[in-house]
């Protein structure tokens, strides 16, 4: 066999995730296929909300399951659908914004930089922060299953993420602590996922509705090569919306029938609970109930918008709340659900032919549908997507587990394990740059094959000129206000000449992460310019950094692969104050007891630099600890008999 | 005009483990991976012909064969060098792949390769088709001001007929390239130059540029 084959991989293994909107999971694959972690806590349980509960002074109260079930006593403070929030900024995120329940803030007023974020308390969290927080816990449970440390991940997102977005979900991974070593396509993950045993040739529809998100993706498999052939779909389309349809519904039919306007956010969260269990029980049923229960304060006809507290539905103890309370109460049929659907569905169904004449394909020439993402459970869905591709789709595994086992055998053929798999994957937005007049040149079109590269060259127009800036922008659109700012490139560097005369080559290349990579050369002088980018919607290496430190300052202490660290740090601090000791001290020892102590230095430093015993590094730690005590008791006595003679 | 890369390439060893290689960028055999030392054109790169005529099946298979040495998620514990250099090799393998996939952008890049005119060089284009263009924008902005989705599809059925007509142009000027490409070059060109105009006319015919039908792309 090849030489890389004996090049061991690392041990330590790779986890792929599938960050969603509602719920986030993690898995692995080894030689028997990929497997999903399960919660510790719950063998059965693979789904992990994406929810994070916090105090009101801002430190995490819960995350996952728990978080989720403050949601209606802490609409404000409980986090859910960040996914939706990660990469944009505040001019994105008008709409979004008024569907939450929680206020969103900005978290930079630097020029040219438009990112939000989360305020709770007196603190502010990105998304970026929050989604860290899902990750830490994902991490949590594969360090518990795999009992050793996790530092290395494939995280999926939405085909039709953009640069900001992807580097956002990257920076969340760095913030947690994981080296994000890819990031992956959530509809190319799934049809990794399925295509696993199959050594034919096929051509593959993946339709991925998530909770926040719609994907339609037209792969070729053929000599175990995934080429994605078409993308297509809109990153603000989701299950999300069909509960938002049938929340409106409710809130207009209350409004008519009980003349109140709802603004209570723990309302809004009530009703979004409730909006999820009538669309999940229309997916098995012909009709569903509705009932709410209303505070008495509400329903006081002519007091408009109230803000009170209120008891969640259910607890229904107290006898007052059963007098008090007004009832909204309706049944609601399957045929009207879809006629409410029927708009959003339109689009994932015109985004499917889209990416078929993309890929210059008919319905004939697909050979499988496959199903992915919570949505697809609605039978409505599963009828119009049967309808435009002439098939009955392919629904083997469970739709909200695809994407997770696909980015664990994605991880695993990074790892070296699986050889035979390969993914080629598009970028799904065209890339350009601002010019004159505010119009965009196109360097890149959207479903080019990634990785990809394209050049420009640019000048100067003033003389002695050192840099040149640049807007970089993804989109389809004409204008460059149109389109999505990535951000402006400073080019830095330049050997000043007359202007005109510098022959800068922009290089842009898109790799295989769909991320954007931007060098520069003066091609004149031969020398690089360096490219200072300032993100519109992302954050700075430094201030990831800082996030990071930060979370891990605040992560509660129950993570056992920090132990180590930990136990490395003390066992560091503990060195140099001794040998700070020693160089003070170290007169008043023994010749050969101050050589000793010297080489356990050495010999400490070198074995916390190899081991990854948390054990025996502490072990040898407190053995090191008790043999420099004498040494500290001298030192200790030196420093009184110094301070007296100076009193 | 026939240049492929056979002869020379037969003779080249690999610098590492010294096996024969069997293209520019990768060893088979111990899958270290090249900077292309020389020029080499996309048809060498996929061990092709060069010509207009292309075995599309063949073309695909060396596709992957190459995909599968060059990606970088085949470094993903790489060396820093080898992340890159196979980061660069796949961007570079992707536009062959992408050029010589597409008649156009196939028979720009041949024309190109036989000597030109390059677009830059010639900006001509066929006599007739400015009046032609200016004539088909007028029914567009009638079609647009009655809203008549009618005349929208006869307008798009119109366009792409004469789009794929010139396509049809493009190859049987191809089929008559022979070393340099003089005369037949220039008409060449000036098809070439005219594709970009039906896909404009598409593209206002869409109106809503969000939709990404308009965006022209490789098949």
């Amino acid at each position: 066999m090849s030489r890389r084959s004996f090049v061991t991989t690392t041990n330590d293994p790779i986890i792929g995730i599938d960050l969603g909107t509602t719920n986030s999971l993690v898995a692995y694959a080894d030689e028997a296929g990929p497997h999903l972690i399960p919660n510790p806590d719950d063998s059965n349980d693979f789904l992990l909300p994406s929810v994070v509960a916090f105090h009101e002074a801002g430190n995490v109260l819960a995350i996952g399951r728990e978080a989720r079930s403050h949601a209606v006593e802490r609409p404000l403070t409980t986090i859910h659908s960040v996914k939706r929030l990660i990469g944009r900024g505040a001019a994105d995120l008008t709409q979004e914004a008024r569907r939450l329940t929680y206020p969103l803030k900005s978290h930079s007023s630097e020029a040219g930089r438009d990112i939000i974020a989360v305020k709770i308390g007196d603190r502010r969290f990105t998304p970026q922060e929050i989604s860290a927080m899902i990750l830490v816990e994902l991490r949590r449970w594969a360090e518990l299953h795999f009992q050793r440390d996790v530092t290395r991940a494939v995280i999926t997102v939405p085909a039709q993420f953009d640069d900001a977005q992807r580097q956002a979900t990257r920076d969340a991974g760095a913030i947690a602590g994981l080296d994000v070593i890819r990031i992956i396509n959530e509809p190319t993950a799934a049809a990794l996922a399925y295509g696993l045993n199959r050594a034919e040739q096929a051509t593959i529809a993946v339709y991925d509705f998530g909770g926040g998100t719609f994907d339609i993706s037209i792969l070729r498999l053929e000599d175990g090569v995934f080429e994605v052939l078409a993308t297509n779909g809109d990153t603000h389309l989701g299950g999300d919306d069909l509960d938002h349809g049938l929340i409106g519904l409710f809130t207009r039919e209350i409004a008519d029938s009980l003349g109140v306007q709802i603004a209570s956010p723990a309302i809004r969260q009530q009703l979004r609970t409730l909006a999820e269990n009538v669309k999940m029980q229309l997916s098995d049923e012909d009709v569903a109930n509705v009932e709410i229960a209303l505070p008495p304060s509400l329903t006081r006809r002519g007091t408009g918008e109230v803000y009170p507290p209120v008891s969640p539905l259910g607890k229904g103890g107290g006898s007052e709340a059963v007098t008090c309370h007004e009832i909204y109460r309706r049944k609601i049929t399957r045929g009207e659900f879809e006629d409410m659907a029927r708009p959003w569905v339109d689009r994932t169904i015109e985004a499917c032919g889209r990416a078929m004449k993309t890929a210059q394909l008919n319905p004939a020439d697909i050979d499988q549908v496959v199903l992915v993402g919570g949505s697809t459970r609605i039978p409505y869905v599963r009828q119009r997507v049967s309808e435009v591709f002439q098939r009955r789709p392919y629904t083997a595994l469970v739709p909200e587990h695809v994407v997770a086992l696909g980015a664990g055998v994605q991880a695993s053929i990074l790892a070296g394990v699986k050889r035979d798999v390969l993914l080629l994957d598009v970028t799904p937005l065209s890339l350009g740059i601002e010019t004159m007049g505010g119009a965009v040149g196109k360097l890149i079109l959207a479903n080019t094959k990634v990785p990809c590269r394209a050049s420009e060259m640019f000048t100067t127009f003033k003389d002695g000129q050192t840099s040149i800036k640049i807007n970089v922008l993804q989109g389809e659109r004409e204008l460059a206000a149109d389109c999505r700012s990535l951000g402006v490139f400073e080019l830095r560097g330049i050997p000043p000449m007359p202007a005109g005369i510098p022959k800068l080559e922009v290089t842009f290349l898109i790799d295989q992460n769909g991320i954007l990579n931007v060098s520069a050369k003066e091609l004149r002088s031969g020398m690089e310019a360096s490219v200072q980018i300032v993100p519109t919607h992302g954050l700075t290496r430094e201030e990831v950094c800082k996030m990071q430190a930060e979370a891990l300052a605040h992560a509660r202490e129950d993570m056992s692969a920090h132990h180590l660290i930990d136990v490395r740090t003390t066992l560091e601090f503990d060195l140099n104050k001794a040998e700070r000791m020693i160089h003070q001290f170290g007169r008043l020892l023994e010749p050969r007891e101050l050589r000793r102590l010297l080489q356990q230095v050495n010999e400490l430093r070198d074995l916390a630099k190899i081991s990854n015993n948390a054990e025996e590094l502490n072990r040898r730690r407190e053995e090191f600890d008790r043999a420099v005590l004498p040494l500290a008791e001298m030192a200790m006595s030196e420093t009184l008999k110094e301070e007296a003679t100076k009193m | 005009m026939r240049m492929s890369p056979a002869p020379e390439n037969s003779a080249r060893r690999c610098p590492q483990c010294d096996a024969q290689l069997n293209n520019w960028i990768a060893c088979d055999s111990c899958e270290s991976l090249f900077d292309v030392d020389r020029p080499v054109t996309h048809f060498e790169l996929f061990d092709l012909p060069q010509g207009f005529g292309i075995d599309h099946e063949l073309l695909s298979r060396a596709y992957r064969k190459l995909a599968r040495r060059v990606h970088p998620d085949r470094f993903a514990d790489g060396s820093e060098r080898d992340r890159e250099l196979a980061t660069r090799l796949s961007a570079r393998l992707n536009e062959a792949f992408q050029t010589l996939r597409d008649p156009v952008r196939r028979a720009d890049y041949l024309l190109t390769q036989l000597g030109g005119p390059t677009a830059a060089e010639c900006r001509e284009v066929p006599g007739s088709l400015l009046a032609e263009v200016m004539e088909i924008r007028e029914k567009i902005e009638e079609a647009k001001s009655k809203g008549d989705s009618s005349s929208f599809e006869a307008l798009h059925e119109a366009i792409t007929a004469r789009r794929d007509s010139t396509i049809h142009g493009i190859e049987a000027l191809c089929a008559k390239l022979d070393g340099a490409p003089g005369e037949t070059g220039r008409e060449l060109r000036k098809l070439l130059n005219s594709m970009k105009y039906f896909d404009n006319l598409l593209s206002d015919l869409a109106g809503d540029p969000l939709s990404k039908s308009t965006v022209s792309v490789a098949p």
